[in-house]
């Protein structure tokens, strides 16, 4: 199970870190743009596309997992708590399946979706550029998938009783994922 | 079964299922596909499926969340901020409870530069109490007025929750903002002056602090925060004044963070690292959760439940107060086990078509609705910003007398929300003179 753990690890790992690029590049060309605009009233043409079909899709779909690695999505653990700890084991246990089921159902129609506008070519115009805009809508799929492969991980380790997730530090600290202000 | 049955079954699943602690993004996903593969079949439950997530994504006004969320961040993990109590300090220490008074005034300054309430807290709760414990002022006082404190940080612009809740009611963010900023405000009035009346009744758990400032000493404490307030006015002013647009504001926010903190040599690599990992992270977390609940508001209008509850309402009189008496109960109880944002996004599709029908104003709405789920963040069980004081202030302090510290200041909240009932202008005065 371990060097399963470690491979989708290192995916969710690079996905998260193609997240943290787009946080950035969007913080730096928002900036400049607004920055010229000011000084050279000469604004980056594009910039309200390509930071709505860019960065903001890469930012939402491909960190899915990663916040799943970090048990961050959000949920209602008041009522739950009070079931001894064999029964919380099996409750997450099968949610696990149900999470998988919903994921791999949201891949497959995002990649429906993203098949689509590849084959259509889809683009947006602003002031007479255009943006082609169907590679990042392949972001909603990757991200669900990744996100499914961990359910089923967890589900597999589960069912056969692996402690795999409980053990050890996990990767994902190379980003500084453990000192947040929520942890 | 009817429509608006399967739309009454689905709401009811949707509940237990997150009561059985199924992630809330999963159970939003799950009950609006199910219910409209029951009533029209596979092809539009899989279509909603193909086309919201990525177009709902694809929005410049949420880009604006990652924006203030990396502003808010940077402020806090580098430090910059770290001034703003010791400001207040200086000028307002001879006050009654003059620690807590300016722990007040540190956190409205905080949340200027982010949207978060647990930041606010947590900022405030590293640097004033220590503070306030070491000039032995009441556990209770120090901790509760800087838990209550936080929840200034959602109100007071940038507030992620606003741009939520702007974004799913389609009302103007900067709107929402300068109004939230009045209501911030005044809670921050409230707050002062339930500690001024707290600390001259009992001086007991507010010992006067001796210090004495020069003039000189007063004016150098301004100069330290002088960057960082003229940020915030930077960034909010060139909002107001139609300048920027939410997405431009918080970049150029951020943007200027990093440089601040750069200059002043706080910027580290790993606070760097750490500012835009929370920033995707929470991101990806809060639009997981939106894009189920455009699902969930597509499912509740096509089952017709919202028109079948806007009527059940009118039915038993359509008063104004007996909605929002409603929403206080729901948002009472669902306060005992989500936080404020999940709460707020899983019942917008519902609430916000009945409050439509009635006839409340979104604007004052989505202020009075973060005002009532701020509440939340201190009072028990889930009571999010005591648990972060808790876990920071630590050493011997119990979760119970930070709860006690609270209940003083859920009143004054209580106060500060019959106000806002009962004078809307207090929200809608300042957003009306912006267009």
């Amino acid at each position: 199970m371990k060097p399963v753990l470690n491979i989708i690890d290192r995916v969710i790992l690079a996905l998260g870190f193609l997240a943290a690029c787009a946080v950035v590049l969007m913080m730096l060309h928002v900036t400049l743009d607004v920055v010229l605009d000011i000084l050279f009233n000469q604004p980056l043409p594009g910039t309200l596309i390509i930071v709505s079909n860019y960065y903001m899709p890469l930012v939402t779909f491909l960190p899915l997992a990663f916040v799943e690695r970090l048990e961050n999505h959000v949920s209602a653990d008041v009522l739950t708590q009070f079931l001894p700890d064999r029964g919380q084991t099996h409750l997450f246990g099968w949610t696990f399946l149900l999470c998988f089921t919903v994921c791999a159902l949201l891949t497959y129609a995002t990649w429906l979706e993203a098949v689509d506008k590849f084959h259509i070519g889809a683009f947006k115009m602003e002031r007479g550029m255009k943006v082609p805009t169907w590679p990042i809508r392949f972001a909603a799929p990757i991200g669900y998938g990744i996100l499914t492969l961990l359910f089923l991980f967890k589900f597999v380790a589960y069912t056969i009783r692996s402690n795999v997730l409980r053990e050890g530090q996990n990767t994902l600290g190379i980003l500084g994922a453990n000192d947040g202000v929520n942890e | 079964m009817s429509e608006v049955e399967i739309g009454l079954a689905g709401i009811v699943i949707l509940l237990i299922m997150i009561g059985l602690r199924v992630p809330i993004a999963i159970a939003l996903f799950t009950v609006p596909f199910v219910g409209i593969y029951a009533m029209f079949g596979w092809r539009p439950a899989l279509g909603a499926l193909k086309i919201i997530p990525f177009n709902f994504a694809a929005s410049w006004e949420l880009s604006s969340v990652p924006m203030f969320l990396l502003m808010g961040y940077l402020a806090y993990h580098t430090g910059i901020t770290a001034g703003l109590f010791a400001a207040a300090r200086v000028w307002l220490s001879r006050l009654p409870g003059g620690l807590a008074v300016a722990s007040i005034f540190g956190a409205s300054g905080f949340a200027a530069v982010t949207g978060s309430s647990v930041a606010t807290a947590a900022a405030m709760g590293r640097i004033a109490v220590p503070e306030m414990l070491r000039h032995g002022y009441d556990p209770r006082l120090a901790t509760g007025t800087v838990a209550a404190a936080g929840t200034i940080g959602a109100l007071i612009p940038p507030s992620i929750l606003l741009i939520l809740y702007g974004v799913i009611a389609e009302v103007p963010i900067n709107q929402l903002f300068i109004g939230g900023a009045g209501v911030g405000l005044l809670s921050a009035l409230a707050y002062i002056v339930l500690v001024l009346l707290w600390a001259s009744a009992k001086p007991g758990v507010a010992p006067r602090a001796d210090d004495k400032f020069t003039v000189a000493e007063r004016f150098r404490s301004l100069r330290m925060v002088s960057p960082v307030l003229l940020l915030a006015v930077l960034v909010f002013g060139g909002l107001f004044a139609g300048l920027f647009t939410p997405t431009e504001a918080g970049a150029v926010g951020a943007s200027l963070c990093a440089l601040i903190a750069a200059a002043q040599r706080r910027l580290t690599w790993r606070s760097f690292r750490v500012s835009i990992t929370e920033a995707f992270t929470t991101t990806s977390a809060l639009l997981f959760i939106v894009i189920g609940a455009n699902l969930l508001a597509r499912f509740v209008a096509l089952s017709g439940v919202d028109a079948y509850i806007s009527d059940l309402i009118a039915s038993v009189g359509s008063s104004t107060y007996l909605f929002l008496a409603g929403v206080v109960l729901i948002y009472i109880i669902l306060g005992m086990f989500l936080e404020p944002t999940g709460a707020m996004i899983i019942t917008l599709p519902i609430v916000l078509p009945v409050a439509g029908s009635l006839g409340v104003n979104e604007l004052w709405f989505g202020i009075f609705l973060a005002k009532l789920l701020e509440v939340g963040m201190i009072t028990p069980p889930i009571g999010l910003n005591v648990f972060v004081l808790n876990g920071i202030v630590g050493r011997g302090i119990t979760l119970g007398q930070i709860f006690r510290g609270t209940t003083y200041f859920i009143a004054a909240d209580i106060v500060v929300l019959l106000l806002i009932i009962a004078v809307p202008a207090i929200v809608l005065f300042l957003p009306g003179l912006m267009i």
